[in-house]
């Protein structure tokens, strides 16, 4: 008994803490601090939802695409499945083989990052971004005059002037400067004549808004009634004014009337909060696998890079488990 | 589908017999009854559906968890490590849930009001057409934010803007 002992003890040296490898033992704390970390952005978002009665859940209003997140699922899912088979291929020495499933998990987070920026793309040519959507018919209002000016180029303009103006009073440049910056604010004088008229078209429309605000009751339903005649009703096809003025002027063919969605900017600001920090994560990932690609046809040489592989494995299957909770969350509920 | 015995390789490294080609199925079936529980949801209650779609990714969890991740075949320590990180995890959501998600009184946020009015406007006219969207009363046809195009191109805020930003505070 005592020589089996022994014997036993001069195989395997002795050493101190957790029987696993120091650097996959830094992985798994590391992963720690991730579940907090994403468990917090995830218990922020359940809670500011439960708190919202009245949360944004119609895919047409939010511009979720459930079938693109159930792909991004499955792609997901498939290159967890590639890495425990590049895992299994390391520990069978068949080095090679265990590259290619890794190449093939690259290939798939690929997709997934595409797919991604495709729903991204969605979300920025609708304008679902947080502070942009207006929650109510006042600032929907607003926010159609805005786009309005930004089509005249009259607030770049007055932004410009304003600029100028301050460079002058302070002297900026020495006297041929400011020579200078006061021919440059009068031809920009000259053009916001012409833009002023482009303004007149909407001018009674943002007076009218403006009134609104400025009202002691509540606006909601002026903004409202304000809101449905420039925009016209769509129900039944009827022209608004938006339609007469885009037909009169160039520059406001691109315009449309914004559509009010009650705590929409919360939506938006959590939901790229999630998925954006996620999206970094599978990139992260992907620097980890490239690490372990980067070493060619030398590849296993080393003991360490089959617990390189295995610690970059767990990390990638932990992002997988992060969209595991995602995808329902903002997808389906 | 596993088998628990390990073998050891003498680096450290146990290998443990998996049928991950197994796992990765059960993946599959768990990520498609999602996808049928969303297309069912408009005939059950919310309380079910949200049972059954976070239940289903619990379940997916657990599989990526016990068996890729290897969790089932690691020592002791695992619940060291993970059951204080668990505990951390749960803290936020509880400590903040009771004031922001379910208090007693109600919150008087712009917004909230603008939805009550809204309701009751569309209660007594079903064709209002100053409903605001978003509300579970209100459902959006074909003319939502889609065509609402024209924010796109915009510049990153301009002082100008604050002409414009009177947002409410949430």
């Amino acid at each position: 008994m005592t020589h089996a002992t022994t014997t036993t003890a001069a195989k395997t040296p002795l050493r101190m803490g957790v029987a696993i490898p120091n650097g996959k033992l830094g992985m798994w704390l590391f992963l720690g601090t991730e579940i907090m970390f994403f468990t917090a952005f995830i218990g922020t978002y359940i809670v500011c939802r439960l708190g919202s009665p009245g949360w944004p859940t119609d895919t047409n209003v939010t511009h979720i695409k459930i079938f693109w997140g159930g792909l991004n699922t499955f792609v997901l899912i498939l290159s967890s499945y590639f890495v425990v088979l590049a895992h299994e291929a390391m520990n069978m020495r068949k080095f090679m083989t265990a590259r290619s499933w890794v190449i093939a998990t690259l290939c798939l987070a690929c997709v997934f990052l595409g797919i991604k920026s495709y729903e991204y793309y969605g979300k920025f040519d609708h304008d679902i971004l947080p502070g942009r959507i207006p929650e109510s018919n006042q600032q929907a209002c607003e926010k159609l005059i805005r786009n309005l000016d930004l089509a005249t180029g009259y607030l770049a303009l007055e932004t410009d002037k304003n600029d100028l103006e301050r460079a002058i009073a302070d002297g900026t440049g020495g006297d041929s400067a400011v020579k200078g910056m006061q021919e440059k604010v009068k031809a920009i004088d000259a053009e916001l004549v012409k833009k002023r008229e482009l303004r007149a078209v909407y001018q009674k429309f943002a007076d009218q808004v403006a009134a609104n605000r400025a009202s002691t009751e509540p606006g909601e339903a002026k903004a409202g009634e304000l809101l449905h005649r420039v925009g016209g009703d769509e129900k039944h096809k009827t022209p608004g004014e938006l339609e007469e003025w885009k037909k009169a002027h160039k520059e406001f063919a691109h315009i449309t009337v914004p559509h009010p969605i009650l705590y929409g900017n919360l939506f938006a600001s959590t939901y790229f909060l999630m998925t954006g920090f996620h999206a970094i994560h599978v990139i992260v990932g992907m620097i980890l696998f490239g690490l372990v690609l980067i070493k060619g046809a030398k590849i296993g040489q080393n003991p360490d890079d089959a617990v390189i592989l295995e610690n970059a494995g767990l990390y990638w299957h932990f992002v997988d488990l992060v969209w595991i909770f995602l995808f329902p969350l903002i997808y389906i509920l | 589908m596993s088998d628990e015995h390990g073998t050891s390789h003498g680096d450290g490294h146990e290998h443990h017999a998996v049928n991950y080609t197994a796992i990765f199925g059960l993946l599959c079936i768990c990520t498609v009854l999602s996808i049928c529980f969303d297309l069912a949801k408009e005939s059950m209650p919310k309380a079910m559906l949200i049972v059954l779609i976070l239940g289903v990714a619990v379940c997916k969890a657990t599989f990526v968890l016990l068996y890729f991740m290897h969790i089932k075949f690691e020592t002791a320590w695992k619940y060291v490590l993970l059951a204080p990180t668990a505990v951390l995890a749960c803290a936020l959501p509880f400590a903040l849930a009771p004031d922001i998600a379910f208090h007693y009184y109600n919150v008087v946020v712009p917004q909230g009001l603008i939805a009550a009015e809204d309701i009751e406007a569309s209660h007594a006219a079903p064709d209002n057409p100053t409903a605001v969207h978003g509300s579970l009363e209100h459902t959006m046809g074909d003319t939502g934010p889609a065509h609402d195009k024209a924010g796109a191109d915009h510049k990153p805020h301009a002082p100008a803007d604050k002409a414009h930003g009177e947002k409410p505070h949430k």
